[in-house]
């Protein structure tokens, strides 16, 4: 076998070769001492080098990289719902966009189930509103009659508050008024 | 303590696991500064960079995907930042460099720290740790960093190539050449001899 190329003697040297390959150049370097000096060489560099050691940590490292993380406001993502989305990441993002997506669905919801006509009071005045315990309390009191009772059936009840409050004109649902429906 | 290999700890990582991504911490730490500290010659630096690529890996995290190994990934990281330190350091070399008169001396050949280590410094290291140390330094930039990531590292040919962006056969190149030129450089070691 003529003698080697150097690349494939440092190939060798640095246990690069596998296989056919490698063993050709093995029984090579048995038989060749200019091949084999010069593979020892390249071995020897690989050697020496092992000397210059790794350099450890300080023992502070760890801390430090996650004060480095915490100063940038990286942090750990909510695992909110971690069912919902498969490997979806809830980061607070995210989680705030749902909410505000969701309160707007509400908030059109309702908007569209409200009655598109303001009604009058008895007496005809301008003031009547659609809520008129909010906007006359002192004229809550007076409106008892069916007509105020079927004002309110087609209300959404729970969700208002100065009907809840007003506790006689929910005495007057239960007396068999009728069921509202969504 | 979290365990499984560094693709599925990286995962899980993904998904906001801190456990993991100590562990990742844990594995690569002493790799990364050794590294830095190799390529820059500077501890404090080294691990000040070791520690900017653990914060850009924490910060990427979400955006991870699998599509090289992990340690390739991160040696990348670390390289890239390693190079730009580099280079940061030329320019300011050339520009102090700058006499008295406005011209420009001859910019100093590419160096990474003073290449004279102070009388501290040669105390401190062996005759044999500084001819090594001095010799890798000399070597050009890319055989240099070949030479680091190969034999320190333990990183194969594949992931030298990707990590710095060449082919397998432009890194047996760089490793031949610079070997050829530390087999000149330590020759006193080399051939058995104490300095």
């Amino acid at each position: 076998m003529k003698c080697t190329k150097r690349e494939k003697l440092f190939a060798y040297a640095l246990r690069q070769l596998e296989g056919r390959e490698e063993k050709e150049i093995r029984g090579h370097v048995a038989q060749c001492d200019r091949c084999r000096e010069a593979a020892e060489q390249y071995w020897k560099v690989d050697t020496v080098l092992d000397e210059w050691q790794a350099l450890e940590p300080s023992p502070w490292f760890d801390a430090r990289v996650r004060q480095r993380i915490e100063a940038t406001g990286a942090k750990e993502p909510l695992r909110v719902w971690p069912w919902l989305g498969g490997g979806v990441v809830w980061s607070p993002v995210r989680v705030g966009g749902v909410v505000v997506l969701l309160l707007a669905a509400t908030l059109a919801v309702l908007h569209n189930r409200m009655p598109s006509g303001v009604p009058y009071d008895e007496d005809g005045s301008s003031e009547a509103t659609y809520f008129p315990a909010r906007q006359n309390p002192a004229g809550a009191a007076k409106m008892r009659s069916e007509d105020e009772l079927k004002l309110y059936e087609n209300l959404p009840v729970l969700e208002d508050y100065d009907m809840l409050s007003d506790f006689d004109l929910l005495s007057e649902f239960r007396k068999g008024a009728k069921k509202i429906e969504d | 303590m979290a365990t499984g290999t560094d693709l599925e700890l990286m995962l899980r990582v993904r998904g906001g696991d801190a456990e993991s991504f100590g562990e990742l911490l844990h594995r690569y730490r002493t790799p990364l500064v050794s590294y830095f500290n190799r390529l820059l010659r500077d501890p404090a630096l080294a691990e000040d960079l070791a520690q900017e690529v653990f914060l850009r890996v924490y910060q990427a995290r979400q955006r991870y995907q699998p599509e090289a190994q992990f340690s390739t990934w991160l040696y990348r990281i670390a390289t890239n930042l390693a190079i730009n330190t580099i280079r940061d350091r030329r320019e300011v070399d050339c520009r102090s460099s700058e006499t008295a008169d406005g011209s420009e001396e001859e910019p100093p050949a590419a160096k990474l720290v003073d290449p004279k280590p102070s009388a501290e410094q040669r105390l401190i290291e062996t005759s044999r740790k500084l001819l090594i140390r001095q010799a890798i330094e000399a070597l050009p930039e890319n055989q240099r960093t070949a030479v680091i990531l190969h034999k320190y590292q333990e990183v194969d040919y594949r992931h030298i190539a990707r990590i710095l962006g060449v082919s397998v056969s432009a890194v047996k190149s760089l490793l031949f050449r610079a070997y050829e030129t530390l087999r000149l450089r330590l020759e006193p070691l080399v051939k058995g001899g104490q300095l």
